[in-house]
């Protein structure tokens, strides 16, 4: 090869790319990020059906201290201040529902070539950023339980001439704490996952884009 | 854009062959460079040709790139080495590796003269891309073509 010739050589990439996908370590990584994905959601999906199943079991609670209220001739206080919790409750079980996101799991049978693959795990930014649209229900479902769970509390111990506790002005104090940290944090959380899950879905388009354009 | 990176995307992936040691460092860095350019694509007033100023911007990049590499590799393996999403394409052509393997033995300056020299730049060109006055790039080139003109008749022998 003489000076020429490696010129030659050299400027050839410009019409022939000197680099391409490496197939086998793309896959890799879509596979290892839609399991880990997966894997989060999972788990998400296993902690919401936990606290539905308790708010349901709240609500249960609820509706029989009505009966046992009305059945027993209590102060009609008791049975609307029941009554309300209850509703609270009902407004959990509803937010808690609505906060899984989309019921569907994103679909996993697209196929086996890479573009299925990154298909998959754009389904799976989807569903992360629907996730991500019904927090502010989530935190709502939340704030419900602390303030029905007040309520209802007051309920039982007056009906049962409970006498308050002295330290329940800094219990509601810190419940109330509580309910803002929770508030400021999943919507810190949120406003930060939100960009990143955006620039994924981008970078992914971007390379299914690519694979599609080198078929 | 995104039409510009993908008409010129030729000269990102030699810069980031050239300054990246390993694959999944090319790929780094060649992100890198395509965000550089996503960053400073306002600043350029089409004052030059759109191939000098994507050059300026990877080569200075990729100097940057490296300098940061350097102090984030000090006492770390290259455990993740295998994992790139950039490979060489089956059936290139070998005299092509040679090149790359002649460029990266020069020192880091060097190897960005050399890229330029070999994609045709003028030396007034390659001053202005890489800061360097024109008589210092017309003897560093000399230098360099001497060193690629003594490999090659070395090589000559070995039959490439």
């Amino acid at each position: 090869m003489d000076f020429d010739q490696m010129l030659e050589t050299w400027r050839a990439q410009n019409t022939a790319p000197p680099y391409d996908v490496n197939r086998v370590a793309l896959r890799q990584a879509l596979q290892s990020e839609e399991a880990r994905v997966r894997g989060e959601l999972r788990s998400r999906r296993r902690g919401l059906w936990f606290v539905w199943i308790f708010y349901t079991g709240l609500v249960v609670w609820a509706g029989l201290w009505i009966a046992i209220t009305i059945t027993n001739g209590w102060p009609t206080i008791y049975a609307i201040a029941a009554g309300v919790s209850f509703g609270i409750f009902e407004f959990g079980v509803g937010a808690t529902w609505v906060s899984r996101g989309p019921r569907r799991e994103p679909p996993r049978n697209f196929g086996n070539t890479l573009q299925e693959e990154v298909r998959r795990n754009l389904a799976l930014v989807d569903h992360e950023l629907s996730f991500a649209k019904h927090s502010i229900i989530h935190v709502l479902g939340a704030v419900s339980l602390v303030v029905g769970t007040l309520l209802f509390s007051w309920t039982v111990n007056r009906s049962q001439d409970i006498p308050d506790s002295s330290r329940s002005g800094w219990f509601i104090v810190l419940l109330v704490v509580w309910i803002v940290w929770v508030f400021y944090s999943v919507r810190k959380q949120m406003r930060k996952a939100k960009p990143k899950l955006e620039l994924r879905k981008r970078r992914l388009r971007e390379l299914l884009a690519s694979l599609d354009a080198r078929e | 854009m995104r039409g510009l990176v993908d008409a010129h995307k030729a000269i990102l992936f030699k810069v980031a062959r050239v300054y990246g040691a390993t694959d999944s460092d090319r790929e780094d860095l060649f992100q890198e460079i395509a965000l550089q350019l996503w960053h400073s694509v306002e600043a350029w007033r089409g004052d030059c040709e759109a191939t000098t100023w994507i050059y300026r911007v990877a080569l200075n990049t990729a100097l940057a790139w490296r300098r940061k590499e350097r102090r984030h590799r000090q006492g770390r393996q290259d455990i993740e080495d295998a994992t790139g999403l950039l490979v060489a394409p089956s059936g290139r052509d070998p005299r092509l590796d040679w090149i790359y393997q002649r460029i990266a033995e020069l020192d880091e300056g060097n190897r960005a003269l050399a890229l330029l020299m070999l994609d045709g730049f003028s030396y007034r060109d390659m001053a202005q891309i890489l800061g360097l006055s024109e008589s210092n790039v017309g003897v560093k080139i000399n230098r360099i073509k001497a060193a690629l003109a003594a490999q090659l008749a070395k090589e000559e022998h070995n039959g490439l």
